[in-house]
């Protein structure tokens, strides 16, 4: 037999099988695997309505992250774990999602309370979550990624505007629990450093409707500016007795650290024209990125939803997290840990960065005036991102606000809150 | 003998097969290796570019640390308790001169919580200065001491120009605290070098190696530090969007890390690592040109030419081994008869023309991949405009039925009008004004007419002014220029767009939207009572538009559903109602009418058409404003965008070359087959004359019809307003931080002639007319040609002939004739191109003068025609292909160790034409003699033989060669050589081996053979060398 044809023959069946075989691999290469991340919030509860909003921005995220080809080119899968409002049960879902589910990561927490519970089981089983909400500062976990803002980020610039813009004596109000407590503890120190006053200081329990006894105190002291750090259900008494009372923005402004678009829809606006707040994302940012973000909230939960900003913190920390998953070709812990360093995304807010020593996020800072159409008219931005600062040693030594916050968690009673 | 083949066996597709296996291997080889290089280069410079990021991280951290060590120090917080003027506070001087040279600080500030500079330690005009209040407050150091005054928090300014201090400064700023009382706050200025250290650390990178750094800016990016290819770069620029793709600088500046290929701030491709430094909010681009990695990579097309010499040389082997390899294709056992060199020959002819075949191919990848990512880039942006645009209307349209609407129900007291409208004024920045007019006697049964309007004056900080309309005119009238706004909404009883024009109260370009309201009563709407005004300020499109420029003088329009411009650069197109119909019809383009009504027709796409004239083809991409049947559109021209007209000059050579090579093969294999072996050579000697005359009227083709492209230096190029107003933007900023008074003065020039008179300078006459405010009389009339020479016979003459006051404005002309020094390099000639400039600059030195181009003045300039020329503008034998304005800054450096630091700076107006040289006076000076001299060699060499009439013919050729030489010497004295000299090198050559032939007559056998020789191969070598020698020339 001639040999030539055979050597032809041989060349196009080896041909026909390279094909045969890249195109198998590519059709099989697209992989069915996924990677599990938990999300860690209180669906039920005196915390269930607002966090509910910060699992939709995460699922949102989620979502799109998948759409953009995935982390390491598998899907995310959310497991969710409802914590109840109730912060032993977040313990027990943090130590659920890592054990059983063998979550990559978690990413959840409202209250400083809740994350503060799940910290000792974080630490236990060397996981990592990331928290979204604006917080009092004063830790610095390498077990948490905090993209919230700390009190230099979002507490201490309001404090300051409104002691140039506002006046000069405070009343401070909050919710009875670590995060309104330490706050007003730093606010104190920043309001005497300036030379201002402090007329008074009141709390509730966390989601009380009781607020009497705090009018009642206003009235009397007549501050020039209200700090309000009452979470969630609280403010609606609040600022309706408020009002009852004759206090108005025009009046008494007050300057609130957690009452952001969401909390405002449960009031009747007009009352509200004229007061303030202050925090790092507004939804009448004019951003091509916020606009992307608020078209997606309201395309995928309905065209009347409003965003706030502890909502765009949690969407920004999955695309943060997948975006260093993908750089670090993994999504083993230490090595996100390692690699989120500097990490920065281009997020509705502005451009975020994670600082490179305590895994908190830069950011901008901002103080909103409520419009009559629901939204915030931004009378102060700052000039670029600020750097986090958990520990404000200017009034304070770190060992000194330890100690002030192990002094709380004794006086409750080994909780984080009041009740 | 000749070796004859069986090669039955061996179908032609196995000869494919194995020359389509080699060139495949090598081309895969070329691909992957050449990927896999990139590749390997876009992971080290990432990994340079974390590293570099690094650095700077450390840097300002240890800055921070430092910092905090003196703010601790008790003389520096006591400082703020003192009353008396801390200059002379000798102690806290020497402290802080001395902490700062040993910490690498230029100048250390104090400044107390009022934002007063308490302290400055090098720098006495800072002293005093209040960061809170203007201009102070919006310099990069009053910006970041608000920021640190809020947050009490550490803050790094912006690294912009400091116009006290005249260089780039950055300063870190911390708040000081002594016995938890904040006293005040320090700012360091952090000495510019370590980020000179980053930018010009070219180690690794090569020759085209490069480090950028930019922040994001509302236009764009800017690049805040020199570069290597941006020396001077100190002032701040910024970079409007790359007209091919995305420069990886805007993602780096936008937070991102990554690596891959993209175009960079020079539109050159780039193979980039990029990364983002928080901490300062800048991007850094670690980047090196494509075509350095890929030209060390050419070895592998080496290869390939080398593999199919190789088979050329075995191709000869082999017919001169016949016996031998005989032997092995008898091997084969084949039956079919054909010749070994028959066999090698076409084997050639198969290897050329595969590589023939790839280089078309990539030829065609280098037009059209750049083309589609240049429309898929310019549909991004025409849809994000119409969204933008869609956005900004929505808002007007908002406010003007939300106050329509609450008159209507009563719900806005007549009374709140003005405050309303002063109210949303002020919340909207995309509204101008808004009006409300009331129809007779609907607001005040005792007052005819109410109109009360409010709106902002953009030269004073946007303050909002109200006035009332009747007391212009009366707006009922049936004046459809001024009243159309109210007429049409009461006539018709809907909401109406307007067209755009110029307001007759404000001077504004506006589009207005004009809605009726109702009285209360009217519950049906039925009889409107009025009409709310809303006015969009044209000026808000213009910053839309200015992000949509692609290439360099492409630009944006925008036009009303009936086909009217609302914007377009050149304005007096929307100010006189033109449509695109009508600038169709004035440049007798059907391509554009065309075009035309498909944007009307259609909802969004792209189209082209040929402009009249230059013969280029012009893009047009458009979309729908659906709430306005609107249509924007972006236009550019596909010369622009295409791939560096050098690389396509280059594969076009390449293809022309290798298609020389395989039709000299193939004529070759054609004549050994149908001419017998006494007259192939005879067949194959015309065949290859003609195909190198061919192709060397192919190569003129291509060198002649080069695009002309603007060479982009320093200067900045100004096409058309759009880009003027960009550029201007900018200049005004700079002059308000340096607190100038900046005035612009529209200057024109149109050209009458221009001649070249030697290499060194250029003349011209023609007239310049300028326009100024006829009000100030302090700036002195006039302008200077400051490269003008009026030694010797050149003279330089501005004569004023023109004289005009219209309205405010005063319109001087002047008949120019002047001389400028400039040099032309003639050495290609003729294919030689040039830039003719003409720099003016005003004649008042006192006043800070800018002349800009009166663009609204060239009544032609979108007629295909040339800006400053008319139809009988004369050019010596040049043809002028391209004509526009250029802004050049002047610098004048200092130096700063290795770094080059502006110390001042002058902008001038430039005037350029780009010329190319008609052929005809060349051809007929020099080409046609030299033929004559040539035809009139090759007639002696055949015709005469006798020795003493051929050698008296050669030596009369020779004297005639001479002469022509000498002439072309003395018209284009250069220092080098000139291309069109080769031609006379060749025939000196062929002239003297032709006496060499005469010389050897005497040996009759050597002169027979030398005589064949030559009769057969003088036209193809003459062509030949001619050929090669053009491509070597002009390859480069």
């Amino acid at each position: 037999m001639n040999k030539l044809p055979f050597f032809l023959l041989f060349f196009m069946l080896l041909t026909l099988g390279v094909g045969i075989y890249l195109s198998v691999y590519f059709v099989t290469s697209t992989s069915t695997e996924t990677i599990p991340v938990g999300i860690l919030h209180s669906l039920t509860g005196t915390m269930g309505a607002s966090e509910q909003n910060v699992v939709d921005a995460t699922l949102l995220a989620i979502d799109e992250v998948n759409a953009q080809g995935g982390v390491l080119g598998k899907k995310i899968k959310p497991i969710l774990f409802d914590g109840a409002s109730d912060w032993p049960t977040f313990a027990k879902g943090a130590e659920k999602l890592i054990t059983q589910d063998k979550v990559e990561v978690i990413f959840g927490c409202w209250t400083s309370a809740s994350r503060k519970t799940i910290l000792p089981v974080l630490e236990k089983y060397d996981h990592l979550l990331f928290y979204p909400l604006q917080y009092e500062g004063l830790e610095e976990s390498p077990y948490v990624v905090y993209t919230g803002a700390t009190a230099n980020q979002q507490i201490i610039p309001g404090v300051v505007w409104a002691f140039h813009n506002l006046g000069k004596k405070f009343f401070l109000v909050g919710s009875d629990y670590v995060y309104p407590r330490s706050s007003h503890a730093i606010n104190k120190e920043v309001i005497q450093a300036l030379g201002g006053t402090v007329v008074g200081e009141e709390y509730i329990v966390l989601g009380s409707q009781e607020v009497d006894h705090i009018i009642k105190k206003i009235v009397e002291t007549k501050p020039e500016v209200i700090l309000n750090i009452l979470v969630s259900e609280s403010n609606v008494p609040f600022f309706k007795k408020l009002r009852e009372a004759g206090i108005t923005p025009e009046k008494v402004p007050t300057i609130s650290f957690t009452f952001a678009e969401l909390e405002l829809k449960a009031l009747d606006v007009k009352t509200m024209i004229g007061d303030y707040t202050a925090l790092n994302y507004f939804q009448s940012i004019d951003r091509r990125e916020n606009e992307h973000f608020v078209k997606a909230i309201k395309a995928k939960f309905g065209a009347d939803r409003v965003v706030s900003d502890y909502m765009e913190a949690a969407y920004f920390g999955v695309h943060l997290w997948a975006q260093t998953a993908n750089i670090a070709g993994t999504t083993e812990i230490k090595q996100i840990r390692k690699n989120i360093k500097n990490q920065a995304y281009n997020a509705p807010e502005g451009i975020v960065s994670i600082d490179q020593n305590n895994q908190h996020t830069w950011k901008i800072a901002r103080i909103g005036k409520i419009q009559s159409n629901g939204q915030y008219n931004i009378v102060w931005t700052s000039e670029k991102t600020i750097q986090p600062i958990p520990y404000p040693t200017e009034y304070r030594s770190k060992e000194e606000w330890d100690k002030f916050l192990n002094d709380l968690y004794i006086g409750w009673g080994g909780k984080w809150s009041a009740n | 003998m000749v070796s004859q083949l069986n090669l039955k066996n061996v179908p032609i597709i196995s000869v494919f097969f194995i020359s389509i296996l080699m060139l495949l291997i090598f081309a895969i080889g070329y691909r992957f290796g050449l990927q896999w290089t990139v590749i390997e280069q876009q992971n080290n410079l990432l990994k340079f570019a974390r590293e570099r990021i690094k650095k700077v991280n450390e840097y300002v951290q240890n800055r921070d640390m430092i910092l905090n060590v003196l703010i601790e120090n008790k003389n520096v917080y006591e400082a703020f308790n003192e009353k008396n003027d801390l200059s002379k506070n000798e102690q806290l001087k020497t402290l802080i001169t001395t902490y700062s040279e040993a910490n690498d600080f230029k100048n250390i500030l104090l400044i107390n919580n009022s934002g007063k500079i308490i302290f400055s330690e090098i720098e006495k005009e800072k002293f005093s200065i209040n960061l809170l209040q203007s201009p102070y407050n919006t310099t990069h150091l009053g910006r970041s001491y608000a920021q640190t005054m809020m947050s009490l928090t550490m803050s790094i300014s912006s690294f912009e120009f400091d116009y006290i201090l005249r260089e780039q400064t950055l300063y870190i700023i911390k708040p000081i605290f002594f016995n938890q009382m904040l006293k005040g706050f320090i700012a360091a200025q952090i000495n510019p070098e370590f980020i000179y250290k980053i930018t010009h650390n070219y180690f690794d990178l090569g020759v085209t190696g490069e480090v950028i750094l930019g922040e994001a800016v509302k236009n764009g990016t800017r690049i805040i530090a020199p570069t290597r290819h941006i020396p001077y770069q100190l002032i701040e620029t910024i970079e409007s969007t790359s007209p091919k793709i995305e420069n990886p600088l805007h993602e780096a500046v936008l937070g991102q890390e990554g690596k891959g290929i993209g175009f960079d701030h020079r539109g050159i491709k780039t193979i980039n690592g990029w990364g983002y430094l928080p901490v300062l909010g800048w991007g850094l681009v670690i980047k090196v040109d494509y075509s350095e990695v890929e030209n060390a990579f050419n070895w592998l097309y080496y290869l390939i030419y080398g593999v199919l010499i190789i088979s050329i040389i075995t191709g000869i082997i082999v017919q001169k081994n016949t016996q031998f390899f005989s032997r092995i294709f008898s091997y084969i056992n084949v039956k079919l008869q054909i010749t070994v060199g028959f066999f090698c020959t076409t084997l050639c002819i198969f290897g050329l023309l595969i590589a023939v075949i790839t280089l078309l191919y990539q030829y065609r990848i280098l037009k059209h991949e750049t083309i589609q990512d240049v429309h898929a880039i310019a549909e991004t942006k025409v849809n994000n405009a119409s969204e933008e645009i869609t956005k900004e209307l929505n808002q007007v349209i908002v406010r003007v039925q939300s106050i329509a609407e609450d008159l209507s129900l009563g719900r806005l007291k007549k009374e709140d009008i003005v405050i309303r409208m002063e109210r949303d004024l002020k919340e909207n920045p995309v509204l101008f004004g808004l009006a409300v007019a009331y129809a007779p006697y609907t607001y005040d049964a005792t007052k005819k007419l109410y109109a009360p309007r409010s709106t902002k004056n953009e030269f004073k900080n946007n303050t909002i002014k109200t006035s009332f309309v009747e007391a212009s005119f009366d707006y009922t009238s049936q004046d459809k220029t001024t009243a159309s706004w109210y007429q049409m909404p009461m006539t018709q009883n809907k909401p109406f767009w307007l067209d755009a024009g110029k307001d007759v109260l404000t001077n504004a370009f506006i589009i207005r939207y004009a809605a009726p309201f109702y009285d209360v009563a009217d519950k049906n709407k039925e009889k409107p009572i009025g009409v709310v005004v809303g006015d969009y300020n044209i000026e808000s499109l213009d910053a839309i538009a200015q992000k949509l420029v692609i290439g360099e003088t492409g630009y944006a329009f925008v036009l009303s559903k009936e086909g009217h411009f609302m914007y377009h650069p050149h304005l007096k197109l929307v100010t006189e109602g033109a449509t695109i119909f009508d600038i169709a019809q004035q440049q007798n383009n059907k391509g554009l009418y065309m075009v035309a009504q498909k944007i009307m027709n259609n909802q969004s796409g792209k189209e082209y058409y040929q402009e009249i004239g230059t013969l280029d083809t012009i893009w047009v991409h458009f979309n729908n404003i659906p709430q306005v049947q609107w249509s924007l559109g972006l236009v550019f021209s596909e010369k622009e965008i295409t791939a560096s007209p050098e690389d396509i000059r280059h594969m076009r050579m390449w293809i022309l070359s290798l298609s020389v090579l395989l039709a000299l093969l193939i004529s070759f294999q054609v004549c050994r087959i149908i001419f017998t072996e006494d007259y192939i050579l005879e067949a194959f000697a015309i065949a290859s004359s003609l195909i190198f005359l061919i192709a060397l009227v192919i190569l003129i083709f291509i060198i002649y019809y080069e695009p002309v492209q603007i060479q982009k230096g320093k200067e900045a190029i100004i096409s058309n307003e759009t880009s003027l107003k960009a550029f201007l933007n900018e200049q005004q900023l700079k002059a308000q931080a340096h607190y100038e008074q900046l005035s612009f003065i529209p200057t024109g020039i149109l050209l009458h002639s221009i001649t070249f008179p030697d290499n060194d300078h250029i003349s011209f006459t023609g007239y310049v007319w300028q326009k100024y405010d006829v009000k100030d009389k302090s700036i002195i009339r006039g302008f200077q040609l400051p490269e003008a020479t009026t030694y010797g016979s050149y003279k330089l003459s501005i004569e004023q002939v023109y004289y005009n006051v219209t309205g405010d404005v005063e319109t001087i002309g002047w008949k120019v004739s002047a001389t400028l020094r400039q040099y032309y390099d003639y050495s290609e000639y003729p294919f030689d191109r040039h830039r003719a400039t003409i720099q003016l600059a005003p004649k008042d030195q006192k006043h800070t003068i800018m002349l800009i181009p009166a663009f609204s003045d060239y009544r032609d300039i979108n007629n295909g025609k040339l800006l400053g020329f008319d139809t009988e503008t004369s050019i010596d034998e040049f043809i002028a292909q391209k004509s526009f304005f250029s802004y050049v800054t002047t610098l004048q450096a200092v130096s700063y160790d290795d770094i080059q630091e502006v110390a001042s700076t002058k902008t001038m107006l430039e005037y350029h034409i780009l010329l190319i040289r008609g052929l005809l006076n060349a051809f007929i000076i020099y080409i046609v003699p030299i033929l004559v001299i040539l035809f009139s060699l090759y007639v002696v060499f055949y015709k005469i033989t006798d020795t003493g009439t051929a050698i008296a013919s050669y030596t009369g050729l020779l004297f005639a060669l001479i002469v022509l030489h000498g002439n072309l010497r003395n018209n284009y004295n250069i220092g080098g050589f000139l291309y069109i000299e080769y031609l006379f090198f060749l025939a000196y050559v062929t002239l003297f081996l032709f006496i060499i032939h005469v010389l050897a007559w005497t040996r009759k056998e050597k002169a027979d053979y030398l005589t064949k020789i030559l009769r057969l191969f003088f036209w193809p070598v003459q062509f030949a060398c001619w050929f090669i020698a053009t491509l070597i020339v002009f390859y480069y």
